[in-house]
């Protein structure tokens, strides 16, 4: 039996494709995958994406515990900042990619991918029996996630701010810097439910957007909202082109416990001062001694869509990696893919061929992200 | 919804007799919808002999990558060359400006292997596909 959004009445009637995605529900496509991607660069678009984990920890050593789970110093992050991160495992394999919001000194909502959340609550479950005063809670089914995406997303959500009046928090909401949030602390005339808001500057599309964590009835209102607002409902096929145009990776695909933040490329990620989390000292030693393979970006020169499980082979057709994730993309009217290669083999503008269906196609590592919207 | 003027595979593609032995083929509503959005048509070129039930060329899409099997045994008289630039006539107009090949058939006589738009759209209510 899949799990279902609260929008899942709002897919049927919009007459969205749906899929089985990680045990929900979900709607692939409304219109179309390339058009929606279109409009999300063009326009805006937006996404439910309450599948993902919300996992709310909180507790005096909430901070101390989280630095023991997550590859990020938690206890020196500002209130209503997020931050993208790992949890690793004890050879720093990345068990999930997650974003952790700071809510107040003892208050954190982590974010994680819906496919790892029974994983991730399994994990933080173990690292808890050494904390007394921390506790966790999973708000997913509870609260809505909505992705407002593009570069009328600011527009758009102001218009919906100043229809509900929430004028004292317009300017706050519009000031947001890339991963900052701002958290409404809304009373309800029940005084024994509090509904949730928590608007965040943050995405998976590579532009400029939103993210909306709420009570259910604020993101149904919001979501009837939005399809007044003149921005598109997209669906995961979608996310899933913007965000390897944005150079994006995916958990499941990109990365997983069998590789490391180093090979996947993002050891920005990681801050090195924090020494609690689980696989600091492999992390630490693969530093040192260096990798033996490496995330990469290609771009196709035939016209051929790279596939998950094609083999990467140099000009000399040896056999130097595979393809974790590839796609047509429709902002750059070409085809891309990640994968990883040896990493003797990882320099930019290296020729190299793709193999699968029976057939080999030429393609050149190049640097990510493919699409990088302009700054305005 | 399935035009009567065509005969079906079960692979989903369809059949449209022109004139005596010529006949224009390409793939179902069904089958684009199944698709998505397609991005690359690859087809068999002018003058190549195609076999009933044998893959023929490769529809790619966003999402996957799929076979064509030809309805017909025959020889190719013409490719739609707006598919090279305009793949996305196969979503818009399956049975129309998103046609792939002519082809001059071998004989006529294989035109009983398919199904008509009555069984096809059985076929398709029968969820077997």
């Amino acid at each position: 039996m899949l799990l279902r959004t609260p929008f899942a009445e709002r897919h049927k009637i919009l007459n969205a494709k749906l899929i089985p995605f990680s045990g929900w529900e979900m709607p692939i496509q409304y219109k179309g995958i390339i058009d929606e991607a279109n409009v999300v660069r063009k326009l805006a678009g937006f996404f439910d994406v309450s599948h993902m984990g919300r996992i709310e920890i909180f507790g005096d050593d909430a901070g101390l515990y989280l630095e023991k789970v997550l590859t990020v110093s938690a206890t020196k992050m500002a209130i209503a900042s997020a931050k993208y991160c790992f949890i690793l495992n004890e050879n720093a394999g990345i068990i999930d990619d997650v974003v952790i919001y700071r809510n107040s000194y003892s208050k954190y909502l982590l974010i994680c991918n819906a496919s790892n959340r029974e994983t991730v609550i399994h994990w933080l479950n173990e690292i808890l029996a050494e904390f007394k005063n921390v506790s966790l809670s999973d708000l997913t089914f509870k609260t809505v996630m909505i992705a407002l995406q593009g570069p009328s997303a600011r527009k758009i959500l102001s218009d919906y701010l100043k229809k509900v009046n929430y004028y004292d928090s317009l300017e706050s909401v519009l000031n947001l810097n890339p991963f900052q949030f701002y958290e409404y602390c809304l009373r309800s005339e029940n005084s024994e439910y509090n509904p949730r808001l928590i608007i965040s500057r943050t995405g998976y599309t590579g532009e400029d957007g939103f993210e909306i964590i709420a009570s259910k009835e604020i993101g149904l209102c919001f979501w009837d909202d939005l399809l007044q607002s003149g921005a598109s409902p997209c669906g995961l096929g979608s996310r899933d082109v913007l965000r390897l145009e944005a150079g994006l990776r995916l958990h499941g695909n990109d990365m997983d416990q069998n590789v490391n933040p180093i090979q996947a490329g993002l050891s920005r990620f990681v801050d090195w001062d924090n020494f609690h989390f689980s696989g600091y000292q492999e992390l630490l030693r693969l530093n040192e001694i260096g990798i033996d393979k490496r995330l990469v970006g290609f771009n196709m020169l035939t016209k051929a869509i790279p596939r998950r499980g094609y083999l990467i082979l140099d000009s000399q057709k040896n056999i130097i990696g595979e393809v974790t994730s590839g796609s047509h993309s429709p902002a750059l009217n070409m085809d891309i893919g990640m994968g990883y290669i040896a990493d003797s083999h990882s320099t930019i503008g290296d020729d190299i061929v793709l193999r699968g269906r029976g057939r080999d196609f030429d393609a050149c590592v190049v640097k990510m992200p493919f699409y990088r919207r302009s700054s305005n | 919804m399935i035009p009567t003027d065509c005969y079906y595979t079960k692979e989903h593609e369809w059949v449209r007799v022109e004139d005596a032995t010529l006949v224009v083929i390409g793939i179902t509503d069904f089958a684009q919808d199944q698709l998505g959005d397609v991005i690359y048509v690859n087809l068999p070129e002018n003058g190549s002999e195609i076999n009933q039930s044998a893959q023929m060329g490769e529809a790619e899409s966003v999402k996957a990558v799929s076979d064509l099997f030809s309805p017909v045994t025959g020889t190719v008289v013409e490719v739609n060359g707006n598919l090279q630039d305009a793949p996305e006539l196969v979503n818009r107009d399956p049975y129309g400006d998103g046609w792939m090949l002519k082809v001059e058939l071998s004989s006529v006589e294989q035109l009983a292997n398919l199904l008509s738009a009555d069984q096809y759209g059985k076929y398709l209510d029968s969820g077997e596909h």
